[in-house]
């Protein structure tokens, strides 16, 4: 005999499909979550390896640290022409951009007249970086979405101590806030002037 | 109405009228759902775990690094005057350090004080232990460091008692940060006595994750 299904059967069958349907639901979003922590994961490592590389290659190779802030680093970076004064073009600045969330290396583009001689109180000056961010210059971009960013500096005591540069970088990444912690030390002695 | 007929099986029994599910199927069915369930379920959680690993991995290794950047910008000897007590001196603030040894036996726990006087707290809920070691290497004993002067390609730069000697050129070299710092020419077969120290900085999480970091370092009083 054929017959169609009764009222109960049908909301056994609506019952049953429901709690299968809930179930593989259920499934996907732990698949799904589990997926995008472990691809988050891996970029946080990623990307604080890349940081941490990039300012230590920054870092390690400059003659000195000048004035600094808590969101800006000046360095010299070499003594190009061999003359042991500072140039503006042998300087650099590290910096942190509230408004556009980004860390940022900066490069002077100067020459010839323009390429002002520092002496060793204006390069040491706190306000050495705003005096820099004068300087016409090319920006690098070493990190974005950074939601807050300090550094600081420990010069050392005695003449073969390294300075450090100290960075505290809070980055976010879907609304999580990972902290990028760590410290580069120069190759180079406290104050080669 | 005519009744049906009865569905005759080739044994010769009637068979049962097909009448939906049992309670004993949908029980069976029940239970392997739930296996295959549990089964998926134990692969989500592993992943889950991995990425919390590979976290926690990324955390110990950036604060070993950290530390370790702290120890190695010391100068190797402490300072003839004024020479500033260390860990084992009783002095705990690592800001106030002026030479390797003063790192020896330093340990801290998160969070962190930081350099610029900050609370690190790396925010995973896990807690995080560092510690340094520092060894005099006057003879080295452990293989890869007798190794080491081949593989950079300096010959027999450390003698048995590892000290730095001439290199078959007669160049002196000696090995700061891993890397070959030199030549300083002074003449041939040369035999210097170097002091080597061995830098280890080791950082455990709550959750067992740990890493150690190893660094030699020399004094440089021999570099060009």
């Amino acid at each position: 005999m054929r017959r169609g299904f009764t009222f109960i059967e049908l909301c056994l069958g609506l019952v049953t499909t429901s709690l299968v349907m809930s179930a593989a639901a259920a499934f996907m979003m732990g698949v799904a979550t589990t997926w995008k922590a472990s691809g988050d994961a891996q970029a946080t490592a990623a990307e604080s390896t890349q940081t941490n590389l990039k300012l230590q290659s920054f870092f390690r190779s400059c003659n000195a640290l000048g004035g600094s802030t808590t969101i800006s680093v000046l360095v010299w970076r070499a003594d190009n022409n061999g003359d042991n004064t500072i140039q503006s073009s042998e300087l650099a600045a590290l910096t942190y951009d509230p408004a556009l969330k980004i860390l940022q290396l900066h490069f002077p583009t100067v020459s010839g007249a323009g390429d002002s001689t520092w002496t060793e109180a204006e390069f040491y000056h706190p306000t050495a970086t705003s005096v820099f961010s004068s300087l016409p210059r090319v920006s690098r971009l070493v990190l974005a979405r950074v939601s807050a960013a300090h550094f600081a500096i420990l010069r050392g005591s005695g003449a073969m101590a390294k300075p450090i540069v100290e960075f505290d970088l809070s980055v976010t990444r879907d609304a999580k806030v990972k902290r990028h912690y760590g410290s580069v030390a120069l190759r180079k002695p406290v104050d080669p002037l | 109405m005519e009744k049906p007929t009865p569905v005759i099986n080739p044994h010769g029994r009637q068979a049962k009228r097909s009448n939906g599910v049992t309670l004993m199927e949908s029980l069976i069915a029940s239970v392997v759902l739930s296996i295959a369930v549990v089964g998926i379920a134990g692969t989500l959680v592993a992943t889950s775990q991995q990425a919390q690993d590979v976290d926690d991995s990324t955390i110990v290794n950036s604060l070993a690094r950290e530390l370790m950047e702290e120890v190695v910008a010391k100068p190797f000897k402490a300072p003839v005057t004024g020479d500033v007590a260390g860990w084992t001196g009783g002095n705990t603030n690592r800001k106030t350090y002026d030479n390797l040894n003063d790192f020896h036996a330093y340990a801290d726990i998160s969070p962190f004080q930081s350099l610029g006087g900050r609370s690190i707290d790396p925010g995973t809920g896990q807690t995080y232990t560092r510690e340094v070691q520092i060894e005099d290497r006057l003879s080295p004993s452990i293989p890869w460091l007798d190794d080491e002067p081949a593989m950079l390609g300096l010959g027999s730069a450390l003698d048995a008692a590892g000290r730095l000697i001439a290199d078959p050129s007669g160049t002196l070299r000696s090995i700061c940060f891993g890397e070959i710092v030199g030549p300083a020419a002074i003449g041939t077969a040369t035999e210097v006595p170097a002091e080597y120290r061995m830098v280890s900085v080791k950082v455990v999480s709550s959750s067992g994750k740990s890493v150690i970091l190893n660094r030699l370092m020399c004094n440089t009083t021999f570099t060009k």
